[in-house]
């Protein structure tokens, strides 16, 4: 028998599986059990000194259960013969409520059943658990003082992080599925600030992120890359703003991922537009009816769902559900074709579950989120979508974002702007946002830069669900031409 | 859950005992520790379509170790209270802070006294339009809620839904519970603990076809004080009124915000102005600005962890005692609060005692206020504001806003559940839901008028994802910019 890894230690199977006997035997139809182990390093520099310093270690196992149309979910931090049988004891006896309020006649629909065995490991090169903390801060160190070299810059941090998981699910069907995954990655922000203004330049908003090891954090140069963020950082806040009124522009990769998340993952996840996160996250403008007809966007949008693409955050071998990673179509050739579903929301609708049902916590219960939700490449390079604009903007790195709870209407700042002009990149633009129809905005997209410009960005932060659930999610995409969008001069 | 998993859960002296025990665990010469453990029970029964399509419950403990040695701090945190492991725990983080450059921390407190209230060059002499919560403390603590059980909740939720389903209408909400305890210990000896309870129901009606709707939401420490009929009946006639909507244009209209709207607007105040970090960092809207005009003279904002209006808490999470704090005081920058860090920066202050959860691993760890309350409010309903509209708006609630310009708190998002036009004092018809991007600073400046006030939170809060509590009153404002609108 292989040696167990130190995490596994965390989490007692037998106990786990424990638990799906003592939900039958509590009444339950139908039980699924899982364990979640987890470690997360976090290191700051900022301003020169250390921000943080953390390690946190987080360990715990839910059962949800469903007892006729009724579900019941529940957790804990302590997995001891005792903890399981008052878990299962709490799972049913809120499965039991739940059924107090239904409908008469209300459908126990559960969809395809999950059977799957096996286990996911996802790469890793150079543990980052293994790196020493002195390493770590030495290269942070280095980084943090490069955005300072630029004298405008008041506010400077980098950061690294790094998470480890294991988790064990199984449920009354038979799967038994265990997933080791390792995420790591890390950022830059510089703040410049003149006079009543003060504007921020990021490394890819939050930084970026991949399933991967130390390696990940090493190829991102944070060191180099400062240069060029506190540089941009300093001028951005000089900066002339940027000039309004509707003109062709091109959206930068990160840019893009981060409207493909809000304007596309979103709206694309079945259970927003079934009802479930109507009052919290809000509903869908893609109902049902208009799959497979309705024009999302031009013929060179096209959007997957893929939980299969190497090294991305929203990558694993199956769901939370027990449901094995896929790759679904959502936008196929501008025409809406596809959800984001879990066993439940697609038995709704006729279908078999995307496999997008996940929870962000062993005290999370599984619900649809993003996987890897991308836009896929079109052609060429970045310089000849510039290379079609006489006049124009250059847009990249969103600053703040903004949507109405079926995301039709949005608002999106970006960090930083440059105009376009003969083809050629020119001068920097500060202040520049732009709001939009969703269709409208899509629909107006040209051209999609090719594969060679295709970044995996990988985002920690979407949040969904109550109790709030924080997903660790990617988007693949490349920069996009827009043949129109009405610039908006933020007010500076 | 039952009153014995209650009493397990809850307990200062436990709580305490078992702190103590663990800094026994601090090797002895080695540095300092300070021990911060909250625990949590969270309860939440999801309703859509006029059923619960999710109940959810989970406990959890979570201890964050701090090591201080020679100045430097390094953190562990655990959510497992063996005390093998808490040992275990304990030495890393030493040992990391060991290895850690001066960072010139400035270390634990020794009592929960020590935090206090701090004057800002430019802002003496401006306080609270008299005594911030000149009563009694709030209780943070109410049995009641405590014992909330599912049945409860699945009755609470049966009892909302019925007026509902009578007038044929789709309902969808949430009714959460919340236990919390705080427990704060170090080797200087601080001791600090309180526990905590929430109740909070909300309820938003639909027509079957979507196409209309309705909201109201209930927040209390107490739940026997919720109301889940007064709620469905509310959010019912918003939803019954909220037909054939009209499309309106952007420009400046003069509107009446309830208090879930003036939330998620004075939100980025709260969060991009209002702590001493962001001063400190140079973006704040207070930065440079103390005892100058930020606002309309007739604002008066503060920080109130007593009030029993603002879901009032005693402690933070350096166990320091939660003060005041006047943030705008009749128009003018007054004040920001501090933890510990960011006060041992400038030279006679103390912490205020807003020092936030460092649970967070995802962002920086600044202090920021927790209970804001806004002065003003008066006895009048909405619909004594709307008297007074010209041609204007009623903004039930807002969706989703965001900060394009901290620095001048420029706010945008739209609106949801409810927008009416208003002429010559009467609703005349229901409106589309627009876009409101303005600076909320520009937007408080146009105070005309104070409607009844309302213990809330904004969006972000109440679905997790920020800490800020309110007690604010609906405003008529005269000037409101909308920069565009939706399809619904």
């Amino acid at each position: 028998m292989a040696e167990q890894e130190p995490i596994e230690r965390k989490l007692n199977e037998e106990l786990l599986l424990s638990a799906l006997e003592a939900a039958r035997q509590a009444g339950a139809d139908y039980a699924e059990v899982r364990g979640l182990a987890e470690i997360q390093n976090d290191v700051r520099v900022k301003n020169g000194e250390i921000n943080k310093m953390m390690t946190r270690e987080d360990n715990g196992w839910g059962l949800n259960v469903r007892i006729g149309a009724g579900w019941g979910f529940a957790s804990s931090a302590e997995l001891t013969g005792q903890s399981v049988k008052e878990i299962a004891a709490q799972a049913v006896q809120l499965a039991k409520a739940s059924g107090r309020v239904q409908p008469k006649n209300q459908a126990a629909s559960y969809g395809q059943p999950s059977r799957a065995t096996g286990e996911y490991r996802s790469p890793v090169q150079i543990d980052p658990f293994k790196v020493p903390p002195r390493e770590q801060l030495e290269m942070l160190f280095s980084a943090e003082a490069n955005l300072r070299r630029f004298g405008r810059v008041k506010v400077s941090e980098s950061h690294l992080q790094a998470f480890r998981s294991f988790k064990f699910f199984a449920n009354t069907e038979g799967a038994h599925q265990r997933q080791f995954i390792t995420e790591t990655g890390g950022g830059l922000s510089a703040i410049a600030v003149e006079g009543p203004y003060s504007y921020q330049r990021t490394y890819g908003r939050g930084g970026n992120y991949g399933q991967a090891g130390y390696e990940y954090i090493l190829d991102l140069q944070l060191e180099d890359e400062a240069l060029r963020v506190g540089e941009e950082a300093h001028e951005l806040v000089a900066a002339d703003p940027v000039p309004a009124g509707p003109t062709m522009v091109v959206i930068g990769s990160n840019l893009a991922a981060l409207m493909v998340h809000e304007s596309c993952g979103h709206p694309t996840e079945l259970d927003r537009v079934l009802g479930s996160e109507n009052a919290f996250a809000g509903g869908s403008f893609l109902e049902p009816q208009m799959r497979g007809s309705f024009r999302y966007g031009s013929p060179a949008v096209n959007l997957t769902a893929d939980a299969t693409i190497p090294g991305a955050l929203g990558t694993f071998g199956w769901d939370d559900e027990g449901t094995p990673a896929k790759r679904t179509p959502l936008v196929e050739n501008g025409i809406f074709t596809g959800y984001l579903s879990s066993r439940d929301t697609a038995a709704a609708i006729g279908l078999e579950s995307g496999g997008a049902a996940r929870a962000s916590s062993w005290s999370r219960v599984p619900i649809v989120r993003m996987t890897n939700v991308s836009l896929e490449p079109g052609e060429g390079s970045l310089d000849s979508l510039i290379g079609e604009v006489e006049n124009g903007l250059y847009l990249e790195t969103p600053s703040s974002w903004s949507l109405d709870d079926k995301r039709m209407n949005f608002h999106f700042s970006a960090e930083i702007c440059r105009e376009i002009k003969n083809g050629k990149l020119g001068k920097l633009y500060k202040g520049a946002s732009f709001m939009e129809r969703t269709p409208i905005f899509w629909g107006n997209a040209l051209k999609v830069a090719g594969p060679e410009e295709w970044k995996v960005w990988g985002f920690l932060s979407c949040a969904k669900g109550e109790p709030l659930q924080s997903a660790h999610v990617a988007h693949g995409a490349s920069p996009v031409l827009v043949r129109e969008l009405t610039v908006q001069r933020e007010g500076k | 859950m039952s009153e014995a998993q209650v009493e397990h859960l809850i307990g200062q002296a436990a709580v305490l005992n078992r702190l103590e025990d663990f800094l026994k665990l601090v090797p002895a010469r080695t540095g300092h520790v300070e021990l911060i453990l909250e625990r949590e029970q969270v309860a939440v029964t999801r309703f859509a379509h006029n059923r619960i399509h999710q109940n959810v419950s989970n406990r959890d403990v979570r201890l964050w170790v701090r090591a201080s040695v020679g100045g430097s701090v390094a953190s562990m945190a655990c959510n497992n209270l063996d005390e093998k492991v808490v040992k275990e725990t304990i030495e890393q983080a030493l040992k990391i802070a060991r290895l850690m450059p001066n960072r010139q921390h400035p270390g634990f407190a020794s009592s929960p006294d020590e935090s206090g209230h701090n004057t800002e060059p430019g802002s003496e002499g401006l306080t609270f339009p008299g005594q911030a919560n000149p009563g009694p403390a709030g209780a943070s603590f109410v049995k009641a809620t405590a014992y909330q059980t599912p049945e409860d909740r699945a009755k609470t939720i049966a009892e909302l839904v019925a007026p509902v389903q009578e007038a044929g209408l789709e309902g969808y909400g949430t009714y959460k519970n919340v236990l919390t305890e705080l427990a704060v210990a170090n080797t200087n000896g601080l001791r600090s603990y309180a526990a905590g309870t929430s109740g909070y129901l909300k309820g938003l009606i639909e027509t079957a076809d979507g196409k209309q709707a309705g909201y109201a939401d209930q927040l209390s420490r107490d739940v026997t004080t919720l109301d889940p009929l007064a709620l469905a009946r509310t959010a019912i006639q918003k939803c019954l009124l909220n037909k054939n909507q009209i499309e309106l244009g952007p420009g400046e209209y003069e509107a009446v915000l309830e208090p879930n709207t003036v939330a998620d607007l004075v939100r980025f105040m709260v969060i991009h102005g209002c702590g001493a970090q962001q001063l400190q960092d140079g973006r704040s809207f207070m930065t440079g600005r103390f005892g100058e005009k930020v606002t309309g003279a007739n604002i008066n904002i503060w920080e109130d962890p007593a009030s029993p209006y603002a879901m009032p808490f005693p402690l933070d999470y350096e166990g320091q005692y939660a003060r005041a704090v006047p943030l705008v005081s009749n128009g003018k920058a007054a004040g920001v609060v501090y933890d510990r860090v960011t006060a041992s920066r400038v030279p006679g202050h103390v912490s205020t005692g807003q020092a936030t959860t460092p649970w967070n691993i995802t962002s920086d760890i600044v202090p920021i206020p927790q209970h804001i309350v806004m002065g003003g409010g008066t006895d009048k309903p909405v619909e004594e504001l709307v008297k007074n509209v010209k041609r204007g708006l009623v903004i039930t609630r807002l969706h989703y806003t965001h900060c394009p310009d901290p620095r001048r708190v420029v706010a945008t998002g739209t609106t949801r559940d409810g927008t009416f036009l208003v002429e010559n004092g009467e609703i005349v018809a229901a409106v589309k839901n627009m876009r409101l991007t303005q600076s909320v600073l520009e937007l408080l400046d146009t105070v005309e008028e104070f409607g009844q006030s309302k213990t809330c939170q904004d969006w972000w809060t109440a679905n997790g994802m920020a800490i800020t509590n309110y007690n604010l009153p609906a405003l008529r404002v005269g000037r409101c910019a909308f920069t565009g609108n939706t399809t619904f």
